[in-house]
């Protein structure tokens, strides 16, 4: 760690007052540049602790790779990037339809312009009772305590980074479900770009808080920016009451010059059901973390992924389950594709600790090589102790299966179509835990339209 | 002659000459005083006679001792050592002050060989009693000499070596571990002051297992153990260290390192059965081994395969690796590791495959038991040149009671496509079902533990050589006692 | 040999056996039969001592001795052997090096002399090819891969070699055709002698068209509701459980 220790004076430390690590300078300067039009910028006691937050990444700087988290992926271009953020209120692009297929009643969809609420964009329908979907600049005009669990967590418990990322919250949406509410059709959280000559900063929120009982589907869609270079720091909180179903689904596509550093937060309490995917198609750099925590007894858990890689782009999926409570099942599978120079890592945890008898847990990193120059790193661990446990994690990686490919052939198939028929089949086996058939069908096809491109782009280069 | 007695005539020798460093000890006293210094090493250097070439590079390791910090990646808990504590040199026990007959000895330990079944002679030496010239296997030890001999084959400690093989010592000396390579390492490399020198010249195959237990003169090999084997062209040799039976040695700190050379179409194969002393049930005492062993598949189709048992010590922290940079080299690494009481060991390999159609297997089986903690850790790295490199690896953890911790922390890092790269790893306890089927045939519920949890480890017990292989099924028993009921 | 006394037992704080007598003479084949979930299973854990089987009442004596003061390997040695309904696998663990072990187990405890590998290796090929066992199972680890009849075949093998004074049957039918049905039932006869007594635990009378049983006894609801000869099976093979439960 490169930090420079620095006696904060209370929480009433203004950022600018610090001395900052080096790394930490461009993102500090984009928070004070636009730190009172940020949501909740009236309310003092918000501002103050995201200065907190601020402080805490001055102090810590940017992740390096001597931090054991960050080993396999390394943040330098985030460091040479002097990112701005915006006012979000740019005209939208012209495919905006498209992205959102069609607009009908039971669509509920929330738009953000470079990570800031539009609401001239968004459309909800009419939502059920017990379901409240609220931007959260609106909640915090109400509420300046929304994010005070957030920003006043142990210093210790995040990296820089994701401090600042949390001092930085653009906007987000914010999801209320009460005990056994049910929003049947997914809500949509839409995330655009602007494109402008400096980079866009965005840092949007997502805090869903389902209540006992209760239903939602979210499913997050990343377009962007296809030219131009972005940082994106989302986080999620997300919460789980006793025999609550959530599932989070996410796409990310866009162009190389996009950053994305996801951080998740999830609880789930006794007898929930959570699952999460991520397919990931796009971006120059993207690291999707996802933290959950299994705080009551008979949850199941799954978390998967996709993810294509191209060209130098380079795809960071870290998972952290921690088992702390009995008879928790929870599966990991998580498959990658990565062609020319790209980087694919898989970093996961899973974690049982000493009450959690009878936990049932497993992990899955396949991931195959396409190219003489692509690169894989895995590091699945187990920290187990409990005794009563299953627990077992797999990793593979390697070329597309030769004889399978020859077979293919033999039968008369061309070996470019061969490929992607393999490929298919290999990504479709983690698809296959996608539960909501929409969505799954969804991103077969984004997969299936990103082979295509690339291929495309291949052989027009060839 | 004994080596014992060769240092003890080289001291002697060495304490005749007016000693050129000006170092203020005395030279005649037995021990270096307490504590690390500069002057330290020059003492030990001294005392064993060294050419200068080897004083240097003991004093380049110290001084990037002083520079380096700890290790830290394993999650492991313990007082921080006081390096100044230790002396650093000592002279061979006088039988004066060893025990005189095994009734002075720990009735603790005697238990232990008698499970074993080792003879009353061997326990003799194993527990240091002081013993008569004619003792039986100095004679074994001799034939052994001189098979050896007419076979071509150089087996002798490595002081012997750096005085009677100086180039190839020279030629090979930390061309595997460097003598910065870790804190540990630089330790062991400024201080070292025993060891054993393996070369096995080309095309030919050690006509016997090597033994540091058959090798009586070097028993007592100290803290700073450090072991260089060669084998050149076409050559084969297995090497068996350690020995089965707990040693009876006070040192609480032990910084081996190992270093293995394989030319081309040469194979070494390196067992280790480790029992040091693991501290009482409270977790007091122990020995803290932090060892580092590699070896190098320098030529093309050349193989290192390492075997471990770990029983013992305090905490263990080691990761025999292999360097596989000839083509179609391979790697192997097959582990047992057991953990009781307060035992902590975090272990594992490295294979770094460099040439092409590169192989590697690791087999890891690691139990835990009591309140301990046992940690795999492992890496696997494929370079860009290494086309068709292969890795298979499983692990498997087995937990008993739910007091202890089983850890499972794999480094994969693929830079070629055409590698394939596999990695397994479970983690599960010894069944009630299990357990209650062989009670119900009439087997003890030590006896039907030991019993299943060498099952769990058989992939490991059956590639290590026959003779080790009965008493480490033994000792598997012998750690786990206490572990159930 | 066997005398249970009004023997009351629960698992999981669930009463299973609610009073059961039962008395087996030296050589006496009984058979137990029972609906599902009338305790069979349970009787057969109770008798070898498996954990979570809580005796809360009655008494068990096996020749003269207290049993419900034996651990498990105690029972085993003196005399008691199950024959599992579910035997269990063993990785790694070889059925000689299994068998040795139990084998040499029972000798210490009777004070005689271990069999070392090779005397065993010999008693062992000899049990084996009597009971029409292949050599090759004695390699392999302990019930793994074996197919439903080897468990079976495997059990009364072991039986054989550890000379037991009792041999509790538990559902060993369960799972086999007819053809390996007789191969395990002529083991079993096979080993039937004056000073060997058996329990047959099962739930349909086919079995004991092949091992003749001396007593037959009903069990239903945690207790014997009835007691008889042969006929009593196959009265209950014409009605059915439902109908003699009932009239109990």
């Amino acid at each position: 760690m490169t930090a420079v220790p620095t006696p904060l004076h209370g929480g009433d430390a203004r950022p600018d007052s610090l001395v900052l690590v080096d790394t930490a300078r461009p993102l500090m300067e984009a928070y004070r540049l636009a730190r009172d039009t940020l949501p909740g910028a009236r309310h003092p006691t918000l501002m103050q602790a995201r200065d907190r937050a601020m402080a805490r990444f001055a102090q810590a700087g940017l992740p390096s790779r001597r931090d054991e988290a960050w080993k396999y992926t390394d943040l330098k271009r985030l460091a040479k990037l002097v990112p701005r953020i915006t006012a979000g209120d740019q005209p939208p692009p012209a495919d905006l339809d498209d992205t959102l297929a069609v607009a009908d009643e039971s669509l509920h969809a929330m738009v953000f312009v470079d990570g800031r609420f539009r609401a001239d964009l968004s459309f909800l329908g009419s939502l059920p009772d017990g379901v409240t979907v609220r931007p959260l600049c609106e909640v915090l005009d109400e509420d300046a305590g929304a994010l005070a669990a957030l920003l006043n967590g142990d210093a210790a418990a995040r990296d820089g980074l994701e401090w600042a990322a949390l001092a930085l919250i653009t906007d987000g949406a914010v999801v209320d479900l009460a005990e056994s509410a049910e929003l049947e059709s997914p809500l949509r959280l839409v995330y655009l770009f602007s494109q402008r000559d400096a980079p866009v900063l965005a840092a949007p929120h997502l805090a869903v808080r389902a209540g006992a009982n209760s239903t939602v589907t979210v499913v997050e869609h990343w377009a962007g920016p296809a030219a131009g270079d972005a940082v994106i720091l989302p986080t999620q909180s997300i919460a789980l009451g006793d025999g609550a179903r959530v599932r989070l689904y996410r796409h990310q596509e866009g162009g190389d010059g996009a950053l994305h550093v996801a951080r998740g937060d999830v609880h789930v309490a006794r007898d929930t059901s959570f699952e999460t995917f991520a397919l990931t198609t796009g971006g120059g750099l993207v690291r999707n973390e996802m933290r959950v925590a299994i705080d009551g007894p008979g949850v199941d858990v799954h978390l998967g992924g996709v993810y294509l890689g191209n060209g130098d782009r380079h795809v960071d999926t870290t998972t952290l389950v921690q088992h702390a409570a009995p008879d928790g099942v929870s599966r990991q599978v998580f498959r990658g594709v990565l062609d020319d120079c790209a980087h694919g890592v898989f970093q996961g945890r899973v974690g049982v600790a000493r009450d959690a008898q009878r936990t049932d847990g497993h992990q899955l990193s396949n991931a195959l090589l396409l190219s003489p120059k692509a690169e894989m790193d895995a590091k699945p661990e187990l920290e187990i102790f409990a005794d009563d446990v299953k627990c077992s994690h797999g990793a593979t990686t390697g070329d597309i299966d030769h004889n399978a490919l020859f077979y293919l052939r033999a039968r008369g198939i061309d070996e470019a179509v061969a490929r992607g028929l393999l490929i298919e089949a290999f990504i479709g086996e983690a698809m296959a835990d996608i539960s909501d058939e929409g969505v799954a069908e969804a991103f077969a096809d984004a997969a299936r339209s990103w082979w295509h491109t690339h291929t495309q782009a291949q052989t027009a280069a060839a | 002659m004994p080596a014992v007695e060769e240092t003890v005539r080289q001291v002697a020798e060495t304490a005749n000459q007016k000693y050129k460093y000006g170092f203020v000890t005395d030279i005649e006293q037995e021990r270096a005083p307490k504590g690390l210094s500069e002057d330290t090493v020059r003492f030990i250097s001294a005392k064993k006679g060294e050419p200068e070439w080897l004083l240097e590079w003991r004093l380049q390791a110290y001084r990037a001792w002083l520079e380096m910090p700890e290790p830290d990646w394993a999650p492991l808990t313990f007082k921080p050592i006081d390096y100044q504590q230790y002396h650093y040199y000592a002279a061979p026990k006088s039988d004066a002050d060893k025990p005189q007959s095994l009734d002075e000895v720990d009735p603790k330990l005697l238990e232990t060989y008698e499970k074993l079944g080792i003879p009353l002679r061997e326990q003799e030496m194993l527990a240091g009693v002081a013993v008569d010239a004619v003792f039986d296997s100095v004679s074994v030890a001799t034939t052994f000499k001189k098979t050896l001999h007419d076979a071509g084959v150089i087996f002798c400690s490595i002081s012997e070596a750096v005085r009677e093989h100086p180039d190839l010592v020279r030629k090979y000396l930390g061309s595997v571990v460097p003598y910065h390579d870790n804190k540990h390492a630089c330790l062991n490399s400024a201080v070292f002051t025993d060891g054993s020198f393996v070369y096995i010249p080309e095309g030919v195959r050690c006509p016997m297992e090597l033994s540091t237990y058959f090798r009586i003169n070097e028993l007592n090999t100290g803290q700073f153990e450090r072991t260089l084997i060669v084998a050149d062209k076409g050559a084969y040799v297995s090497y068996l260290e350690g020995c089965t039976a707990p040693m009876r040695d006070e040192n609480q700190l032990h910084a081996a390192v190992v270093e293995l050379v394989a030319h081309d179409d040469a194979e070494i194969k390196y067992s280790t059965v480790q029992n040091w002393y693991p501290g009482d049930e409270n977790g007091k005492g122990g020995i803290y081994n932090f060892v580092t062993k590699r070896g190098i598949c320098e030529g093309r189709n050349s193989k290192i395969s390492w075997t471990q048992v770990e029983t013992g010590s305090a905490i263990t922290w080691k990761y025999p690796s292999c360097i596989l940079k000839g083509d179609n080299s391979v790697g192997e690494f097959y582990s047992v590791a057991i953990t009781n009481n307060y035992q902590q060991a975090d272990t594992g390999t490295k294979m770094i495959h460099i040439g092409r159609n590169t192989k590697s297997r690791i087999i890891s089986k690691g139990i835990s038991a009591g309140k301990s903690d046992n940690t795999y850790r492992g890496l696997v790295r494929i370079l860009p040149g290494a086309d068709g490199a292969k890795n298979y690896t499983q692990c498997d953890s087995l937990l008993i009671g739910d007091q202890c911790g089983a850890h499972t922390v794999p480094y994969i890092e693929n830079r070629n496509r055409s590698a394939t790269v596999e990695h397994e790893a479970t983690t599960s306890r010894v069944s009630e079902d299990q357990l209650f089927y062989c009670r119900q045939r009439g087997i003890g519920e030590e006896e039907a533990l030991t019993l299943i949890v060498n099952g769990f480890c058989r992939e490991v017990l059956q590639v290590l050589p026959m003779e080790f292989a009965v008493e480490a099924q033994k000792l598997v028993g012998i750690s786990l006692e206490g572990s159930v009921g | 040999m066997l005398e249970i006394k009004d023997l009351h037992a629960t698992v999981d704080g669930k009463e299973i056996l609610k009073g059961l007598t039962l008395s087996v003479g030296a050589g006496e084949v009984h058979a137990i039969m029972g609906p599902n979930g009338s305790g069979k299973s349970t009787l057969s854990y109770v008798l070898s001592g498996r954990e979570g089987y809580a005796v809360t009442g009655g008494s068990v004596t096996f020749n003269g001795a207290d049993l419900m003061e034996m651990e498990p390997e105690e029972r085993a040695r003196a005399g008691i052997f199950l024959a599992f309904q579910y035997p269990v696998e063993i990785a790694g663990v070889s059925m000689t090096n299994f068998l040795q072990t139990a084998v040499n187990a029972h000798r210490r405890a009777r004070g005689e002399e271990e069999l070392d590998p090779l005397a065993f290796v010999k008693f062992a090929r000899a049990q084996a090819r009597e009971l029409g066992v292949k050599d090759d199972l004695l390699k392999r680890p302990v019930n793994m891969g074996f197919s439903g009849g080897e468990k079976k075949r495997n059990e009364i093998l072991q039986m054989a070699m550890l000379q037991p004074s009792l041999g509790i049957l538990d559902e060993t039918d369960s799972g086999l055709d007819i053809d390996a049905l007789k191969v395990v039932s002529d083991g079993v006869n096979r080993l039937r002698r004056a000073d060997r007594s058996f329990l047959v635990i099962t739930h349909y009378q086919r079995l004991l068209n092949h091992i003749v049983p001396d007593f037959v006894h009903i069990l239903a609801h945690g207790r014997i509701v009835r007691s008889g000869g042969r006929e009593l099976a196959e009265e209950l093979e014409k009605s059915g459980y439902a109908g003699l439960v009932e009239a109990a």
